[in-house]
């Protein structure tokens, strides 16, 4: 189950949010101003998260069976007791940011992701109108994106 | 499935207790093992001369000293012959409380705070009244709780008590959820030998740490129990 999606610029400021109705989701719904302080600070927090890394285990993402992407040392996963957040990073900077029920997994949540970023290359890359590191406000992405939640929520 | 480190914050924000593990991987790059802050005259884990003198000393001691601590392993060497040898390696190269108030430790706690906050507001209702906005930001509400995060190098454990104490550990990201060993260390180590211990404080200072030996070692020993650290 899909709880809600947060795109993020490289600067960490918010680009896309939305929260899916799905049934039993324990996430509420804020001020908009407290969407951008999530977004700012999971940006944060993934930076710090790569420095914490204790100095014996520099070297464990190469034997990491998931593919890193682009990122290699920063914060992939939390969980809490309701939902789990997942990272992931493209090449240029830009976190798609996933909160899922607690049972998603990884591998799971790395095809959600490679579709999420098809769509977003091909729907707000590619949208002539769309200004980069501005906020998504594109119909073709809205509606395909709701179909990859709709696809495994069901 | 090598267990890294063990953090305990007080509900002040401060921390209490800390104890790094080393691994039994050799790093190949010796630079990486350099530039881990370390404290000067921290309580290094040598073998301890002094040991016999020492041992005669109460258990518990409040003192922010560190040097009592090192004897801890020598009883743990000799009582528990028994034990695997590589997870008594381990321990051996580690340190206790070396790292209480470097930024590491700082960086940890700010991380698990955000992360903490993050998890309770995305679920906790809006408020209207003082009260309720109050209890949404206590510990007493149970909306959500932090367990762990994750990167491709580590996992990191994280459990609260209700009073604000802050267990975390800092583990091998294949590990399994260690959750429910940090309430048992909670509940079966931490209770008996620092709560009811009549030598420790209530509220513990700045820089004041948890130095008891007999707490150390059967933290200790309860890692060293775990399937995990020896696999």
């Amino acid at each position: 189950m899909l709880y809600s999606i947060y795109i993020t610029s490289r600067s960490g400021s918010l680009l896309y949010q939305k929260d899916f109705k799905t049934v039993n989701s324990p996430i509420t719904k804020q001020r908009s101003n407290d969407y951008l302080v999530i977004a700012s600070t999971l940006h944060g927090v993934h930076a710090i998260a790569s420095k914490l890394t204790p100095p014996d285990a520099v070297h464990n993402y190469q034997k990491a069976k998931t593919l890193a992407n682009s990122n290699r040392t920063g914060l992939r996963e939390v969980s809490t007791s309701q939902f789990k957040i997942f990272m992931n990073q493209t090449v240029t900077g830009i976190k798609i940011i996933v909160f899922a029920s607690p049972n998603m997994e990884e591998t799971k949540f790395a095809a959600i992701y490679d579709k999420i970023y098809e769509h977003y290359c091909n729907y707000v890359l590619k949208n002539p109108f769309y200004q980069l590191d501005m906020p998504i406000r594109c119909q073709l992405f809205d509606t395909h994106l709701n179909s990859v939640v709709a696809g495994c929520n069901v | 499935m090598p267990i890294y480190s063990f953090w305990i914050y007080d509900r002040h924000c401060n921390c209490i207790f800390s104890r790094e593990y080393g691994t039994g991987s050799q790093d190949p790059s010796g630079n990486v093992l350099k530039s881990t802050p370390k404290s000067k005259g921290s309580a290094q884990f040598a073998p301890n001369p002094s040991y016999e003198n020492t041992s005669s000393l109460p258990t518990s001691s409040q003192s922010t000293q560190n040097s009592s601590i090192s004897s801890g392993r020598g009883q743990r060497l000799l009582s528990s012959a028994s034990n695997n040898h590589k997870a008594q390696e381990l321990i051996q190269k580690g340190t206790v409380n070396a790292q209480n108030n470097n930024n590491t430790s700082k960086l940890l706690f700010g991380t698990l705070f955000s992360l903490r906050k993050i998890a309770g507001s995305v679920c906790t209702p809006q408020t209207e009244t003082h009260q309720e906005e109050e209890f949404n930001t206590s510990n007493l509400n149970s909306f959500n709780a932090l367990q762990s995060f994750r990167t491709l190098n580590y996992k990191c454990h994280y459990y609260e008590t209700m009073n604000g104490l802050r267990f975390v550990v800092v583990t091998h990201p294949a590990a399994r959820s260690l959750q429910s060993s940090l309430i048992e260390i909670y509940h079966s180590i931490y209770l008996p030998t620092v709560v009811r211990n009549p030598l420790m404080p209530v509220n513990y200072r700045e820089d004041e740490v948890i130095s008891n030996d007999r707490f150390v070692r059967a933290i200790d020993e309860y890692w060293a129990s775990l399937e995990e650290t020896l696999t």
